[in-house]
């Protein structure tokens, strides 16, 4: 991402096949940047208390919202918030994602001060609209007590978390740089010209798409409602496990474009992390049954025996399940990331937004 | 209890103004400070007749209306700015008077409407018990029938949310109280609706061991509905104790997909125990109604007297008398310490043991006992039912049932896995009691039987059967007691 777009500045300052010139670093704030990472950074940790929560079936530990026990969220007694193991989970998951939506304002602020692209500006507004409906939601989830609301929530989540790294993406100095006009000679960056045969946006979109289908089916297994039919589960699994084995072959194809882009770009290195992320999340899959219903018969039968009891809300159980959920939304993340970028590969550089403003936006 | 700062703070006795908030919100879940009246019925939130979207979008107007009371305060006035009820619809809120919604609330209340539009195709419905008809064709009962019975057992025993304690029975209505109901705790900190956040996921609402992901699971979760329970320590195919279930609870079942719940508080685990209990009962009543009803035609409408002295209570005294009589339950003598030459001769009697007739251990487990023997058409009690003679028969009986066939494996010793625990203890229970619901029999005297194994011979197959094992079940370290062994004892 964007560090990686700056190193990869320097080391094309010294590469033969760079011979656009110095690349300096472009005179642009970096605040939304970085604004942009800490967001992420915050969503990241708000996606695994989440996670906690469901995990530990502590969504309706505290029954009102948005007060905590009548208290306001920010004034709720630290004896308290630590004192019960649920409350203390529900109470943090919303004061991150409290804090999580001050970032998101701070970061449509600088956006507005500093960046002058106004689809960056509208990103911006999208954010905000995105995080306050998804505090919504996780509050309408406890005050009408929908396991419907918990599900939507928890589908939203890994969705908001891969819309935040597309703008710490939008907002990195690479991307910009990549928004030159190609008269541009000192920063225009020569690995983002077109592909000599472009792939479809669809082709280059399914990786993303197909682990967020894979989330919401995680998601329909994880708050299944207490009366739904036992065929249901089984249709989730069986849905769940198709699409499981159809990733490491979607990644397998990108990977074999990737090999045909600039190693400059960085498409290789991101489907290696979420090839190693998948292989994880794969394991961690296998271990959330396990750790949950234990080894299937099957199991028993053509491979060992294992004399494991499963523990309810142990430790094991909360960090492998938990783990697995939250592997799914960094895989969603990066396959986010590596999407964008594979689509700046292979596309034509975006309109230029006039002369004018880009002159006033680099003098900001 | 658990949050006393928060609690004592609204319900602050000397403030009038903290009371009726305080009231308010026991009266009705909290909404961000704003707070419905009258009293709903049902446990929690607005009475479900009124739409969903309605209700949804009447929390989002008190949220609005409650977040705007700080800063929209008018400066002029009496009542002003003063916290109060404040007639809202047919109800009232509990706000601010005076408190205006700005530009920015309306455009989040428009927001919310949206969002709740999508979620419009739901709306929790208080969830209800299942009438058991398993293994029957349902168009043989009749609506008036059906109707019948499921008053009945209303009446007699509440609802998932809302349960209720037949006279004569033996069941704590406050444990009861915790267990049932949605997810949660309440505004007092208290936390409910254990069964459903621990439990319901395989057991099902109604206990009938159909719960969402119970097709998965092999072997299937227990439906307590018959009141029988595989692993207990009373004789005769008695009903089990407190502890017994409660031992379940704490240890799991290794091997399955039942959990330790040994994380749980005693109070919690006392709960689900009360409660299992009162499924089980309950789904007994419900056998005799549908037997009664249903079978015999007993006219309508039921009489409440009638139903609780020849169905509750009966029920009710099999399940006090594993407690009150001490002869009915199984007390394991303490374990023979034996010299490593006295432990190898038990080994031996125990095999010799094993391989007699009489024991009829060869016959399901294998003269090794690796779960081989002849005896390969196996099923507990709950799924005995669905198998037909022919495989066609089979396929028409499963139409009548939430799950399909499932068979019975016999118990393969050499892997070391025992359901019901792997200490010496354990087995001797087993061996003892039998397995209740299963083929497994008893080899001890139980009252009225005069038993096929005396103590001794018991520990002698205990031990021979645990020299098979090449490891024990893992338990939960609190609970075990002899990891590893089945090395000790090689």
């Amino acid at each position: 991402m964007p560090q990686k777009g700056e190193k990869s500045v320097k080391q094309r300052g010294n590469s033969p096949s760079h011979r656009a010139g110095s690349a300096r670093p472009l005179d642009v704030p970096r605040l939304p940047h970085y604004l942009a990472w800490a967001l992420m950074a915050t969503v990241f940790p708000l996606i695994w208390m989440g996670g906690l929560v469901t995990t530990y079936n502590a969504g309706m530990a505290v029954p009102d919202w948005p007060n905590t026990y009548g208290y306001n969220l920010f004034l709720y007694p630290l004896e308290s918030w630590l004192k019960t193991w649920d409350v203390f989970l529900e109470h943090s998951h919303r004061l991150i994602g409290a804090t999580a939506g001050f970032l998101t304002i701070a970061l449509l602020w600088s956006l507005w001060v500093h960046d002058r692209r106004p689809w960056m500006r509208k990103l911006g507004i999208a954010a905000l609209i995105g995080v306050s409906l998804q505090g919504t939601l996780g509050g309408l989830r406890v005050v009408g007590r929908e396991i419907l609301l918990a599900n939507i929530h928890g589908c939203a989540a890994p969705l908001f978390f891969a819309f935040t790294v597309s703008l710490a993406v939008f907002t990195s100095p690479r991307w910009r740089r990549r928004e030159r006009p190609a008269d541009d000679e000192q920063n225009a960056d020569e690995n983002f010209r077109p592909l000599r045969h472009s792939i479809p946006a669809a082709v280059i979109i399914a990786l993303p798409a197909l682990v967020y289908v894979q989330i919401v089916l995680g998601a329909q297994l994880r708050h299944l409602p207490s009366e739904s039919a036992p065929g249901w589960s089984f249709l989730w699994t069986i849905l769940h496990l198709t699409v499981a084995a159809l990733l490491p072959i979607r990644w397998a194809a990108c990977y074999r474009f990737a090999a045909g882009v600039p190693a400059a770009l960085g498409l290789r290195r991101w489907l290696q992390v979420f090839g190693w992320l998948l292989a994880a999340q794969i394991a961690l899959g296998l271990g959330t049954w396990v750790v949950n219903y234990n080894f299937p018969r099957w199991f028993h039968d053509w491979v060992m025996v294992i004399p494991y009891t499963v523990v309810q809300g142990g430790l094991l159980q909360a960090i492998v399940t938990t783990a697995h959920t939250a592997t799914g939304s960094l895989l969603l993340a990066v396959a986010t990331a590596y999407a964008l970028w594979a689509l700046a590969a292979t596309e034509n550089p975006p309109p230029v937004y006039g002369s004018a403003s880009r002159h006033a936006e680099t003098s900001t | 209890m658990i949050w006393p700062s928060a609690v004592r703070r609204k319900h602050d006795d000397s403030d009038p103004e903290a009371r009726a908030f305080a009231q308010a919100r026991d009266a009705d879940r909290c909404r961000g400070g704003a707070v419905t009246l009258p009293k709903p019925e049902g446990a929690f939130g607005p009475p479900p007749s009124i739409p969903y979207n309605i209700r949804m979008l009447h929390t989002a107007f008190s949220i609005l209306v409650s977040s705007e009371m700080k800063r929209k305060i008018p400066q002029n006035g009496d009542s002003a700015g003063r916290r109060q009820f404040i007639p809202c619809g047919d109800h009232a809120c509990f706000g601010i008077v005076g408190a205006r919604r700005s530009a920015a609330s309306q455009a989040a209340l428009l927001m919310l409407a949206i969002l709740l539009s999508l979620g419009g195709c739901s709306s929790y419905k208080p969830p209800d018990f299942k009438l058991n008809l398993e293994g029957r064709d349902p168009t043989r009962v009749k609506p008036a029938q059906r109707e019948a019975i499921e008053e009945m057992l209303t009446d007699l025993f509440g609802t998932p949310d809302d349960p209720r304690v037949p006279p004569g029975l033996d069941l704590d209505l406050s444990l009861l109280q915790r267990a049932a109901g949605p997810i949660g705790r309440d505004i007092t900190g208290t936390e409910r609706g254990l069964f459903r956040k621990h439990c319901v996921v395989c057991h099902g609402i109604s206990g009938d061991g159909a719960g969402p992901i119970a097709e998965m699971l092999n072997p299937y979760p227990r439906d307590f509905r018959q009141g029988v329970f595989k692993f207990t320590s009373v004789a005769g195919g008695a009903k089990p104790l407190r502890s017994d279930l409660l031992r379940t609870l704490k240890r799991g079942l290794p091997g399955t997909g039942m959990p330790s719940f040994s994380p749980l508080s005693p109070e919690d685990l006392d709960a689900l125990v009360e409660y299992v209990r009162y499924l089980s009962i309950r789904g007994e009543t419900e056998l005799f109604l549908l037997r009664t009803v249903v079978d015999e035609n007993e006219p309508l409408p039921l009489q409440r007297r009638f139903v609780l002295e020849e169905g509750v209570r009966p029920i009710a005294a099999l399940w006090r008398l594993a407690e009150e009589q001490p002869g009915q339950y199984v007390i394991v003598p303490q374990r023979p310490k034996l010299s490593p030459q006295e432990l190898a001769a038990a080994i031996e009697r125990g095999k010799a043991l094993y391989q007699e007739t009489r024991a009829q251990c060869v016959k399901c487990h294998g003269p090794d006992g690796r779960g081989d023997g002849s005896e390969t058409e196996l099923f507990d009690d709950w799924n005995k039912a669905k198998k037909g003679i022919t495989d066609q028969q089979t396929r028409e009986l499963a139409k009548w049932f939430a799950l399909p066939l499932q068979s019975l494996r016999p118990r393969n010793f050499h892997d070391g896995l025992f359901h019901g625990g792997g200490r010496p203890e354990d087995i001797y229970l087993r061996i003892y009691i039998g397995i209740p619901g299963t083929p497994m029999p008893a080899a001890g005297p139980a009252p009225g039987t005069p038993g096929v194994f005396t103590s001794d011979e018991i520990w002698d197959l205990t031990f021979y059967v645990l020299s098979l094992a090449r490891r024990t079940s893992s338990v939960p370290e609190d609970v075990t007691v002899s990891a590893g062994a089945s090395e000790k004892l090689r």
